[in-house]
């Protein structure tokens, strides 16, 4: 008796006919393939640089990890609304950002503080002087000599939203426009915080550099404030 | 108040402290940039008020940058990207009777990956 296909198939039984269908369901799920494949080749490439930066924003390497799955999940989700030729590289720290606001994010936020900052900081700055001594540049040569180490630990000890904004100003180099969208501010915010963290940062950077010994300890003429 | 306004300068120092930030992350146009910059030339105490944000800035670029993903993180994100998009292909034989065919098909099956799944 001649093998049919029933006995071929009871005689492998992992096996199954399938055909593709040439339906809409079928070419949807294509198209969601080919997506992901997409997805994967031009975003996976960002995952070093957004590790870096949920580092510096959760401050630990596990919530870092926590936080860069949730970004790619949610970018991998919404993928299908990123326009192709925009700045991907953008559009996933706006949903890393997002995600470190709502989900890690320490509630240090003061309810007046967008009100109030701004303009302030920005009349005291402007009636700032110099003084043309040459103090200033031993400061810069100092901190040049600072171990990495001592810069990160410096940023570490900044309050949320000013280390947020130094991070995607000095390391990532983000316009202020795109920053004010992924903090979700207006612009003149993020100018502020940018000022008042590496302000603070400037402050941090010298005390190491004085306890390490490679700036000598302030004196009278420098009046830093 | 300061002694340093030249009489070429438009700018002078109250205004260049203010707009310093703006010329270092590159965020002013290119007219007022020429202004800023001329400024510090004539102005040493600016300059190096200058040089120091500069030092700051770049030092914080240099120091902070540069993290490489863990690989099990980089497997794991990888995988769910996978899982998501399961291809399978199947192959069978088949005979009529006198010769055996055989066929494959593709059958792609796509998982919606929700926030929730994150382990």
């Amino acid at each position: 008796m001649k093998p049919t296909l029933r006995d071929v198939q009871n005689s492998m039984p992992t096996l199954a006919i399938e055909r593709p269908r040439v339906s809409s369901g079928s070419m949807t799920e294509l198209t969601q393939a080919e997506r992901a494949e997409r997805f994967e080749a031009e975003a996976m490439p960002f995952i070093d640089q957004l590790y870096g930066a949920a580092l510096r924003m959760t401050r630990n390497p596990s919530d870092a990890e926590d936080l860069v799955q949730e970004t790619y999940a949610s970018a991998f989700a919404k993928f299908h609304q990123f326009r192709e030729g925009t700045n991907l590289r953008a559009w996933l720290y706006r949903i890393l950002t997002n995600n470190f606001i709502n989900n890690y994010r320490k509630a240090q936020r003061r309810p007046q503080e967008s009100s109030s900052e701004g303009i302030e900081d920005w009349q005291l700055y402007a009636a700032e002087q110099h003084s043309s001594t040459g103090l200033r540049s031993a400061e810069m040569e100092a901190l040049d000599k600072l171990p990495d180490s001592d810069v990160k630990d410096a940023l570490q000890e900044l309050p949320d939203d000013f280390r947020m904004a130094v991070y995607l100003a000095d390391v990532e180099g983000f316009p202020y426009k795109e920053i004010a969208e992924m903090m979700q501010t207006p612009i003149g915010t993020v100018m502020s915080r940018l000022h008042r963290g590496r302000k603070m940062l400037q402050g941090l950077l010298s005390d190491y550099a004085r306890d390490r010994g490679i700036l000598p300890a302030a004196s009278s003429q420098e009046v830093v404030k | 108040m300061t002694e340093n306004s030249t009489p070429s300068d438009h700018l002078d120092c109250t205004a260049f402290l203010a707009e310093v930030y703006l010329y270092l992350d590159s965020e002013c146009d290119e007219s007022r940039r020429a202004q800023l910059q001329a400024h510090m030339e004539q102005c040493p105490g600016c300059l190096q008020k200058y040089g120091l944000e500069r030092t700051v800035k770049d030092l914080v670029g240099r120091c902070c940058s540069g993290e490489r993903a863990p690989e099990s993180l980089r497997a794991k994100v990888q995988g769910k990207i996978r899982d998501a998009v399961r291809v399978q292909s199947t192959e069978t034989f088949a005979t009529d009777g006198s010769s055996y065919v055989h066929t494959r098909a593709t059958r792609i099956q796509v998982t919606r990956i929700s926030d929730e799944e994150i382990n």
